[in-house]
């Protein structure tokens, strides 16, 4: 049986069921060893991130918006130290984040977070880079005011396809 | 749901505290270290950190790449970079991860059957030597019969520097093929020729610093909190440090930008046109112009109205349906609204043959009573009833917003910054609106000053720095220049060592151009490089057809396999973005570089290596012949031919056997760059490695190409400089070693000479008639050197507006976590789950008129063609009734099959943000 790096989870699924084999661990997709035998061909409706042809309608399947409110989500784990963690809970009832006001800020600042029971924004986010860069504030600076350019809710969905980064 | 507050907690107003906070920051907790505050960095002492930049907008952060044990381990803003100052948005944080899709492209891929090529068939690997192979074969078997116009290169305004200039090279000095044009003409072109038009020289004259500096801030469709996010949190924090600061966002549908504005305009699709307009009336009629700085540096120019739609003349390739659109490129009905709006009676009816759309960029000089009397009918209520884009908006309310906004553009005493991107750039009257937005600006003197400027922001990271500025595009020549200007020509010619005549005078397919002409069958043999073009170019259904039907082969260089790779011949493996060494250059004219970092991947390679490579099968007597271009007419020339050029090689000491890899890349010169290099500070070079050649590929593109923008106003440093542990890019033209932040302005711009205040010293097309609105006088040409033109143009209607069957508009864009068609952020699992789906934000009333709810699959169906999408009727996107937007990130749902392939007919870029759809539920 071939195996080539440049196949999908669906044509790994493929292979491992006619194998026999347990389903590819999604989380740990390896680089397979050169094929031996003569490589195996892919039609193009199995190649990119939709099945199908480029002439065919995939199909719509609803997405599981997140429905967890603030204080029942689980935190999830940061694919590294920098990446900005993800947001657990909907936001999607939130107000905006306007000039006038943040509702992260409501639990999420330092100042009120411990009794709010959130994760506090960090000193990082009091420095000011741009115009002070040695001094650290109190508050979340001007720059750092709309959290959302960075800090995202999650919707349930699994990854399309497997990504091998060290995490 | 709203989180729980206790009740002694107040409110923290922001807006009043932050001058307190910046004052009283004093107090606090000492840092890890200025670029560390989080003291993140002892956490991550076993990565190897490297300055970078990022892969994704316009903006051109810099990063701060780590790597470990030959992988990426982390990516962080760079806080050294004046652009973002260690500030990223989550793209930027995701670049650690884009590279890192389990489908990366290992190895060449070619549709086979029984072991030979084969349209019909399944992907296949093969070596890299049978991969060129069969691009020779097919290329020399098309190019033999038709020359050099059956080929062409789609390129990308993410190209790195020495990849377009590479690609520029081989197209048109060794091809002489000018089939070379960039998705950068789907993002951009409308503003290039907007530069063009009024200044004669490309990109804008101000930059970043603007932000810090300005009173005001006026986004016209530009969604910048999600599009430019890095620059957005720039003009946040420089609003909530005063109250004195207005921000304005002018929109089709209300987004992310209208929560951080002061004020938001819902505007009705294209009547921009109208609404700048009306801002000059306002001027005008306040006395408000600036009328020494007009009179010192000014004119006023207007062009014909007759130019169509930039669809195809005929409609010989139409489906059934689109032909009543089709039509309009020859003929248009002007509604009610244009012919107040161009002058005319409305009770009467104006049935216009277009006829000027194939001179569409022709503009003569007119009087300032001619320019008064073109704006006289953009009254404040003529212009409210056209532009008012909320049906449940009341009229009163939208005029009061827009007497604000021009009295913004007015007071003499407010410093105003205009953003754009694509709802201008995108649009059949894009070229026309990019030169409305300097006519204000230039009227009230509010241009090329600090924190004053009309500020063209550019979507792709380095649509400035390669595409524009390299030229790869069907027009273009590096540093500005044009193929069909014979002077321009021959310094090409003179800096890459050519015979004259070698560089083909005629202008060739632009990038919906050459779509069309797959289709057509005059385009056989096509190279895709870092684009996506069939997930990403209108009325797709034609391309998609043409590229599996056609006696074409294309081949698609990509990192991953794409939506193009499911329709393309021949794939190859690339080398991504921090495994090959590159520099881009960003929106502020900021070229900016980063060394590899990281190995590519199985066989995947660089795209330098690549073209290269298949150089070295080209021999100058197989291109440099004599060769058949229809339609070639130029002085020098003979009609429809390019001559031969080998005799005149011969005499340069070429020998006709010798191939284009040692005539235009391994040139003695191009070998002076030796390998390694000392700016190599131990780094691989995937080029070289692959090539195993002892020089340097990058820097000998990047020193080469330099040469044509020194002391013609678009100096580059040279490439060691822009390595260097202190630099962080550098603003060009960058002069003595300093770079410059205000173009054409006398205490900011080396170019500028004698003492001027201002010197608009663009060089094209400063040479005009003159005439009035209906046309020029056909007398002698006036020198407008060192003026910029002040233009007025009408408002006209886009071609499809929302009608009979298709009774709602449908408007394209992005969302924040996803880049482009999606190929690299929707393998980050973050970004994914974030944002699975293209949605269709939908007005709930609509939706519930039509049975849908949220999360239901909806059928968006157009002349063209269909997708399905799910509903959404909240969230960032809030759409007045009457218009839905479908991003286009996800090749499960592409849109681009339902829009409409009208251009600007100047600029030759779709109008990607209009067109008539109608939505049911599946």
């Amino acid at each position: 049986m071939n195996t080539t790096p440049f196949v999908l989870p669906a044509l790994v699924l493929v292979m491992s069921c006619s194998s026999g084999a347990p389903p590819a661990d999604i989380a740990t997709a390896a680089t397979a060893a050169p094929p031996a035998a003569a490589p195996a061909s892919v039609p193009d409706s199995e190649i990119g991130l939709a099945p199908g042809t480029a002439f065919e309608q995939p199909e719509q399947a609803p997405i599981a918006f997140n429905q967890v409110d603030p204080g029942e989500s689980e935190l999830r784990p940061r694919p590294n130290n920098q990446f900005p963690p993800a947001i657990p809970h909907s936001i999607e009832d939130f107000d905006a984040i306007t000039l006038a006001e943040n509702p992260c800020l409501q639990c999420h600042d330092a100042a009120v977070a411990p009794d709010m029971g959130a994760p506090a924004v960090p000193v990082s986010h009091h420095v000011d880079l741009r115009r002070t860069p040695d001094v650290t504030g109190e508050e979340p600076v001007g720059a750092r005011w709309v959290c959302t350019s960075c800090h995202l809710s999650q919707t349930d969905t699994e990854p399309l396809v497997a990504n091998t980064a060290p995490r | 749901m709203k989180p729980e507050m206790k009740d002694n907690l107040s409110r923290r107003d922001f807006v009043k505290t932050s001058v307190a906070a910046a004052t009283a920051a004093a107090v606090g907790v000492p840092m890890a270290g200025a670029s560390d505050p989080a003291g993140l960095d002892s956490l991550d002492g076993d990565i190897t950190w490297e300055k970078s930049v990022c892969r994704f907008c316009g903006v051109g952060c810099g990063v701060v790449v780590g790597t470990k044990d030959g992988h990426i381990a982390a990516v962080k803003g760079d806080p050294e970079s004046p652009v973002n100052r260690g500030l990223l948005c989550v793209k930027g944080y995701s670049n650690a991860y884009i590279l890192y899709g389990a489908d990366r492209l290992h190895k060449p891929l070619l549709r086979m059957k029984n072991g030979r090529f084969d349209k019909g068939g399944d992907f296949s690997e093969v070596s890299w030597e049978r991969a060129f192979d069969e691009m020779e074969r097919q290329f020399k078997r098309q190019f033999s019969k038709l020359g050099p116009t059956a080929v062409g290169i789609m390129g990308s305004g993410q190209y790195t520097i020495p990849e377009g200039y590479a690609a520029v090279k081989l197209a048109k000095a060794g091809w002489r093929s000018n089939n070379l044009d960039p998705n950068a003409r789907h993002c951009m072109a409308s503003a290039v020729a907007g530069f063009m038009q009024v200044f004669g020289i490309d990109e804008p004259a101000g930059c970043y610093d603007d932000i810090e500096l300005t009173d005001t801030i006026v986004t016209w469709g530009a969604n910048m909190a999600e599009m430019h996010p890095m620059l957005w949190a720039r003009v946040v924090d420089h609003r909530l440090r005063s109250n004195g600061v207005k921000v304005v966002n002018l929109t089709t549908y209300s987004n992310r930008t209208s929560e951080c504005a002061d004020h938001e305009l819902v505007i009705a699709p294209q009547s921009d046109l109208a609404i700048w307009n009306f801002i000059a009336r306002e001027i005008v009629k306040n006395n408000a112009v600036d009328t020494d700085f007009v009179n010192a540096h000014c004119v006023f120019a207007t062009g014909p109205t007759d130019i169509g739609f930039g669809m195809r003349e005929t409609d010989t390739f139409a489906f059934p349906a689109e032909l009543d659109t089709q039509a309009k490129q020859r003929v248009v009905t002007l509604s009610r609204e244009e012919a107040i709006a161009q002058g005319l009676d409305p009770s009467e009816e104006h049935v216009v043959e277009q006829e000027a759309a194939g001179t569409a960029n022709a503009h003569w000089l007119i009087s300032f009573d001619e320019f008064k009397k073109g704006l006289e009918p953009y009254t404040l209520d003529f212009t409210a009833e056209l532009a008012k884009g909320d049906p449940d908006e009341s009229i009163d309310d939208f005029k009061a917003k827009l007497q604000l906004l021009a009295d913004f553009y007015a007071d003499p005493n407010r410093k105003v910054v205009s953003f754009w991107t694509m709802g201008f750039n995108q649009h059949t009257r894009g070229t026309w609106v990019n030169e409305q937005a300097y006519m204000v600006h230039l009227l009230t003197g509010k241009q090329a000053k600090p924190g004053s400027g009309a500020f063209s922001l550019t979507g792709q990271p380095s649509a400035c720095g390669t595409a524009r500025e390299v030229g790869t595009f069907s027009h273009r020549l590096p540093a500005d220049m044009v193929v069909a200007n014979a002077a321009h020509r021959a310094r090409s010619e003179e800096i890459w060592k050519l015979p004259a005549k070698t560089v083909n005078p005629k202008t060739g397919s632009h990038i919906t151009q050459m779509m069309r002409d797959l289709e057509s069958g005059a385009l056989r043999w096509l190279w895709v490089q870092v684009t996506n073009p069939f997930q990403a170019t209108a009325n797709a259904n034609h391309w998609l057809r043409a590229a599996r039907e056609k006696d074409c082969f294309i081949v698609v260089s990509d990192i991953y396999p794409t939506y193009s790779c499911k329709v393309a011949d021949l794939i190859l493996p690339c080398a991504g973005h921090y495994e090959k060494w590159g520099l881009y250059g960003n929106s502020e004219r900021r070229t900016h570089s980063w060394r590899q970092v990281v190995d590519p991947p199985g066989e995947a390679r660089s795209d330098v290596w690549q073209m290269l490579e298949f150089s070295k099968r080209f021999t100058l007597a197989e291109v440099w012949g004599k060769q058949s271009v229809p339609g070639l007419a130029a002085a020098g020339f003979d009609d429809g031919k390019l001559p031969d050029v080998l005799a005149a090689a011969e005499k340069l000491g070429y020998r006709r056997d010798q191939t284009l890899y040692e005539v235009l890349f391994a040139t003695p010169a191009a070998r002076e760059f030796a390998w390694p290099d000392p700016v190599g500070a131990g780094h691989r070079c995937c080029t070289v490695e692959a090539g195993g050649l002892d020089w340097f590929p990058e820097k000998a593109l990047f020193e080469e190409y330099r040469l044509f923008g020194l002391h013609h106003a678009h100096d580059l440093a040279e490439f060691d400089t822009y390595y260097r542990d202190d630099v962080r890019g550098l603003r060009w033209p960058v002069v003595d070693g300093k770079e410059t932040r205000w173009r054409f302005n006398g205490e900011h711009d080396p170019y500028v000479k004698d003492g001027a205040d201002f010197d608009f010293y663009g060089p094209a097309m400063k040479s005009l008639e003159e005439g009035t609105l209906a046309g020029p006088d056909g007398g002698d040409k006036v020198s407008l050197a060192g003026k910029a033109k002040i233009f007025f143009r009408p408002y006209a209607a886009p071609p499809e507006s929302p009608g009979g069957d298709y009774d709602m508009w449908l408007c394209t864009g992005r969302v924040l976590e996803h880049w482009h068609s999606g190929t690299m952020t929707r393998r980050v699992p973050e970004l994914n789950a974030a944002q699975p789906r293209a949605q269709i934000f939908m007005h709930p009333a609509d939706a519930a008129a039509r049975g849908l709810e949220r999360n239901d699959v909806a059928v968006i169906e157009s002349r063209r063609g269909t997708v399905n999408a799910v509903v959404e009727i909240g969230g960032r996107n809030r759409m007045p009734k009457g218009m839905v937007y479908v991003p286009w990130f996800d090749e499960g749902v592409p849109i681009n099959k339902v829009t409409l392939d009208a251009t600007c007919p100047i600029s030759k870029q779709i109008d990607f943000k209009k067109c008539a759809v109608r939505v049911s539920k599946a």
